[in-house]
């Protein structure tokens, strides 16, 4: 994973704000490129939707381009994160902010249900209040004793990353991420049991 | 806790398992908004290196060269109109010399000559019109394109009136609202016109976006083309 350097960021930020031509380069490089290659979660290709919309590489590029310098955007990173990756978000924001302005004659369901899937479902619970407290009380427990086991359960209970995706990201088979979920989610339960509240 | 930034977010995904994120995990948890920002967020920093080709690498470089080229063409057409709207303001300027655009003229021709690698530009005599022309994102060979000429007065004044014209790729004349300037304007026949001072007002307004009949939203952006000078 990218390591992070803020002197090196800031500098990088800089000439991004100066805008200069190389350092918006980079940008299109290892910001748009990625995003437009990859894919939702849900299996559909940036890249397929962007083109749905009549939109292409440099025209997305362009809308970034104008989020940041035109309407003044990049002032708002913070110096916390690699601007790389702060704009890949804002790449796909722009670009699903864009399908949602319009109709499209295809993909719409494809791209709502990447970006809001399970939106009204609340978490743990029946979405009550008592029951809510019970469930920050026990994921706080889990998350003190193992925050492995308790970052597993959120990713998984959500279905934001598939096992091979999460045993990348931490670097553990993806065997494991099920065994550490079914783990937490039972730990979950039991501990949901004890506080009195609603058990998954 | 409130809802988290973008960057928040990022952070998070990057180093989930400090003790400090229980709070973050929580509110990700229970808040609908930020649980599909953080899915975004999750992709940004699990998302592989992309190889660009040669070819790509060329595209990368022209597109980067026209965006901040077009900025500054835009930042410069503004530094100017500020100006006129001084002037326009003041008791005694109510009209504005023909010549006001000059300099104008020759600042915008050496920026799009530097952006746009094509060399020197004929500028556009003093009784020709300056036109800027803007472009929508969607692409020339889609439903949703447009172009529109925007022609500046020659003689400003505060009566004035800059006209607009808007084009399909092939230059038939498109109906529809423009949206720009935070006005909404009806074309008719691929025609509007909007009043100087308006102009000036909102010139801090760089959104445009076109609304086809259709209620299709195009939005597009200012470009170097070579006929913007023309």
């Amino acid at each position: 994973m990218e390591t992070f350097d803020k002197e090196t960021e800031m500098a990088f930020f800089q000439r991004l704000k100066a805008e200069d031509k190389e350092a918006w380069s980079v940008i299109f490089k290892r910001s748009v490129a990625p995003v437009l290659a990859g894919k939702t979660k849900n299996g559909v290709s940036y890249r397929q939707i962007a083109k749905d919309r009549d939109l292409n590489d440099v025209t997305v590029y362009g809308m970034l381009y104008d989020y940041m310098i035109g309407k003044g955007k990049l002032s708002n990173y913070g110096f916390r994160s690699p601007v790389v990756f702060w704009m890949r978000f804002y790449v796909k924001m722009l670009i699903l902010e864009h399908c949602k302005r319009n109709d499209s004659p295809v993909s719409s369901e494809k791209v709502d249900s990447a970006v809001s899937e399970n939106s009204n479902e609340e978490l743990f619970t029946d979405g009550s209040r008592e029951n809510w407290q019970s469930v920050e009380t026990c994921f706080s427990k889990l998350w003190k004793e193992n925050p492995m086991s308790a970052y597993v359960y959120l990713l998984r209970r959500y279905d934001m990353l598939r096992s091979k995706e999460i045993s990348a990201m931490l670097d553990i088979t993806p065997q494991n991420v099920d065994t550490i979920f079914h783990r937490a989610d039972e730990n979950m339960r039991q501990m949901l049991r004890r506080e009195g509240g609603m058990a998954v | 806790m409130k809802c988290m930034t973008p960057e928040e977010l990022i952070c998070f995904a990057m180093e989930p398992l400090r003790s400090e994120n229980c709070p973050a995990a929580l509110h990700i948890a229970g808040c609908s908004r930020c649980r599909d920002n953080f899915q975004l967020a999750l992709e940004s920093v699990c998302e592989k290196e992309y190889e660009l080709s040669a070819e790509e690498e060329t595209a990368a470089e022209n597109a980067a060269a026209e965006l901040t080229g077009s900025n500054a063409m835009w930042n410069k057409f503004f530094d100017t109109v500020d100006d006129l709207s001084k002037k326009i303001t003041s008791p005694a300027g109510n009209v504005f010399k023909s010549t006001s655009f000059g300099s104008l003229r020759s600042e915008i021709s050496v920026l799009f000559a530097a952006s746009s690698g094509q060399g020197a530009v004929k500028l556009p005599g003093p009784a020709e019109d300056i036109r800027f022309t803007f472009e929508s994102y969607a692409t020339p060979e889609s439903g949703s394109y447009w172009k529109m000429q925007m022609t500046l007065p020659r003689i400003p004044s505060g009566s004035s009136l800059i006209s607009m014209k808007v084009t399909d790729s092939k230059g038939a004349f498109l109906d529809g609202i423009m949206d720009f300037l935070n006005q909404r304007m009806e074309l008719r026949c691929g025609l509007a016109s909007l009043p100087f001072r308006v102009f000036i007002e909102n010139k801090g307004c760089r959104e445009i976006s076109f609304v086809t009949r259709d209620g299709v939203v195009s939005p597009g952006r200012i470009k170097f083309l070579p006929e913007a000078l023309r």
